[in-house]
């Protein structure tokens, strides 16, 4: 049985994923926690914007800092999940190729409310292009800074490249130890994947598009 | 020295060089493996796998202690003010994470408390 993406997304939905009497929600070997994604916009952008106001030269180092949090979310958060009880008991039976991964954590990520990711493309070992519906990044741009001269969902471009780094470069099946070691060996690697995002909601495009591609050594 | 004053480096150091996620230990219990790894300075997190699937007898168990959630592939037991297992029972793997609200030493006693009744189960069957 290949992988499902919407059994996957139902099965997750199904485990209602609340906070407990902490605040937390332990699942995927993880603690999560809810979030106000306006909050997250309010400093992602903030921060940007005053790089742009104050300065205007660090402008592409401050992308590079919102997408390497999308690195680093997605080593721990994709890796996590993963590497978790749940995904054994879910997503593993359903999985018969590598490829199957990367299906079975967009199932996943379309339970959590970050948007309706579908998978356009995927070349193994080489290329992924996903689509997003109603982006939070995105339409959080649009809700507080108006239309977008730039594509700005940045946590998920980042999270789509590490994606594809944790199944091809860190080889995520094995189950490797989620350390700092091998987050730096993985994305520090010079043929590691990096996204670019063609198409923002921001932007005034329907959806949001993101192409993951090997960087070039 | 008054209260407050300065912390005390020999508190807590030990636990206090750890990471989140480092094996703090490996344990058998009968047939189970268990690994103890940190999750914070309060609280650790243990996972324990059998070498099959975990029979019913272990999900009827869990229920004495406290309602169960989730499906037959997939299920979570949560103690409020204790703790929160998670158990995919067909892959013959669970999470144990305790609240911070509990004492490292009883995270550790209830845990070989369950994994023990567990491996009864596993030899039953």
């Amino acid at each position: 049985m290949a992988v499902d993406e919407r059994i996957v997304t139902e099965a997750v939905a199904g485990l209602e994923l609340k906070g407990n009497e902490e605040g937390l929600i332990p699942a995927f070997g993880l603690y999560l926690t809810k979030h106000f994604a306006d909050y997250y916009n309010r400093i992602s952008y903030g921060l940007l914007g005053a790089f742009i106001r104050e300065l205007p030269e660090l402008e592409e180092d401050a992308i590079a800092l919102l997408t390497e949090a999308g690195h680093v979310c997605s080593f721990h958060t994709f890796g996590g999940i993963m590497v978790s009880v749940e995904w054994d008991a879910v997503v593993m039976p359903m999985i018969e190729t590598r490829e199957d991964w990367v299906k079975g954590m967009i199932g996943v990520v379309n339970a959590l409310g970050w948007g309706r990711y579908r998978l356009q493309e995927l070349v193994p070992n080489e290329r992924l292009v996903l689509q997003m519906s109603d982006s939070y990044e995105a339409a959080g741009v649009l809700e507080g800074y108006g239309k977008a001269a730039h594509p700005r969902c940045y946590l998920a471009s980042g999270g789509a490249a590490g994606l594809m780094n944790l199944l091809y470069q860190g080889d995520i099946t094995k189950r490797p130890p989620l350390t700092d070691e091998l987050y730096h060996e993985v994305f520090g690697h010079p043929r590691s994947f990096r996204a670019r995002e063609t198409r923002c909601l921001a932007m005034g495009d329907s959806h949001c598009e993101i192409i993951v591609e090997r960087q070039h050594a | 020295m008054a209260e407050l004053d300065e912390p005390n480096p020999e508190i807590n150091q030990a636990r206090g060089a750890l990471c989140y996620g480092d094996t703090i230990d490996v344990f058998h219990i009968g047939r189970i493996k268990v690994v103890q790894r940190y999750a914070c300075i309060r609280r650790d997190q243990f996972e324990w796998t059998a070498d099959g699937p975990f029979p019913p007898s272990f999900r009827e168990y869990l229920a004495q202690r406290g309602s169960i959630r989730g499906s037959a592939v997939l299920y979570i037991l949560d103690i409020p003010e204790k703790f929160q297992l998670t158990v995919a029972p067909n892959a013959g793997r669970a999470v144990f994470v305790p609240r911070l609200s509990t004492e490292l030493e009883w995270q550790k006693k209830v845990v070989i408390e369950i994994v023990s009744a567990l491996d009864e189960f596993v030899r039953i069957v």
